[in-house]
């Protein structure tokens, strides 16, 4: 009798999905039906006043928003 | 209103070491035992504390905590939502 | 307990006297998905939370959103004070002067008094978790169409900078909901 995982395909690290997207396999830890957002690593900071005009300081969570124009002006 | 030119630039240095504090605050409460976010924030909090000192001994109150003289200087203007910060407009 | 600050946590300005952005800036003053909703949100949910960890987060980003809360009342206060009655009827905020005068009162854009029926506490941590998550982004999504409704440079400086908080309380309340499901595998597994 066999353990572990049986696949009847061959295993890939990412799944097509769809013919534009491959979402990566999440390994046997995470559970169907939960959310996961990856826990942050502290790098480095900004310096307090680059901080405060940012919104962070942290850079990896650094995410400027560029204003969209409307369609029908371009 | 203006508030003159040092005690705004204090204040926004306050602002500035206050947000970095309340980042790492956050960052902390879910990473307690971040060793090298902690000694940051330690260092962080003795900046604090010296600038809100020396602001709240030039110019004013910044919690009800403090020593007053006569007439008590919490009620002083001008309050934060009345004050030009002076970043380009009003 | 709750202490005032008398400082706001960023220098919030406004260029020029942009009234429509004033009438439209009610939507995160007092709107379903405002930093008022947020703030009370997250102060009713902290409650029973099983771990520290999420009663602390729900404590400090409530608090923080209420800052938020004080820095948009301030934009509101900054543009409309400086117009008279014949000019913010015009801009369409007459209904809003007659009822509150310039007081800025917690209504949506539309001048809908806020509701707790636009917030949520159930209990249960993940549930209550996910709605935090979702209310950043709707958050997140306003502050984006805001400064698409605008060209003042100060409005845009400031929503951007509470854009980018909610960005980071996303990623708290993310990492807060890794932890209380960590918790809630080892207690299934302790028992």
């Amino acid at each position: 009798m066999t353990k572990g995982y049986v696949y009847d395909y061959d295993y890939r690290p990412e799944m097509l999905v769809a013919p534009h997207y491959k979402i990566p396999v999440m390994g046997p830890e995470f559970k169907l039906a939960k959310a996961y957002v990856p826990y942050q690593v502290f790098q480095k900071v900004y310096e307090p006043m680059k901080g405060l005009m940012k919104g962070t300081i942290f850079p990896e969570l650094c995410r400027p928003y560029v204003k969209t124009k409307h369609r029908m002006e371009e | 209103m203006d508030i003159g030119r040092e005690r705004l630039e204090l204040l926004k240095e306050i602002m500035a070491i206050d947000f970095s504090l309340v980042e790492l605050n956050l960052y902390l409460d879910t990473h307690p035992l971040d060793q090298r976010a902690q000694r940051l924030q330690n260092e962080y909090v003795t900046i604090c504390k010296d600038l809100k000192e020396k602001y709240e001994e030039d110019y004013a109150p910044l919690t009800h905590v403090y020593a007053s003289e006569c007439p008590w200087g919490w009620i002083e203007e001008p309050w934060p939502w009345e004050i030009n910060y002076e970043m380009g407009g009003i | 307990m709750w202490i005032y600050e008398k400082k706001l946590q960023y220098p919030a300005w406004v260029e020029g006297c942009d009234l429509q952005i004033a009438k439209l800036l009610f939507a995160q003053y007092g709107g379903p998905d405002s930093e008022l909703s947020a703030g009370l949100r997250y102060l009713a949910q902290r409650y029973n939370m099983p771990i520290p960890e999420a009663k602390a987060v729900l404590t400090d980003i409530g608090t923080e959103e209420l800052a938020h809360w004080e820095i948009i009342g301030t934009l509101i206060y900054k543009i409309i004070n400086r117009a008279t009655p014949e000019e913010l009827k015009a801009a369409g905020m007459g209904p809003n002067y007659v009822e509150h005068g310039r007081d800025v009162y917690p209504a949506d854009a539309a001048g809908v008094p806020w509701t707790a029926a636009y917030i949520q506490a159930i209990e249960d941590p993940i549930a209550n978790l996910h709605e935090d998550l979702a209310a950043e982004e709707k958050a997140r999504t306003t502050y984006e169409h805001l400064i698409n409704s605008t060209r003042d440079r100060g409005v845009i400086d400031t929503l951007s900078f509470l854009r980018e908080r909610e960005v980071v309380h996303f990623q708290r309340f993310g990492e807060t909901l890794r932890l209380v499901q960590e918790y809630m595998e080892h207690t299934k597994c302790m028992r």
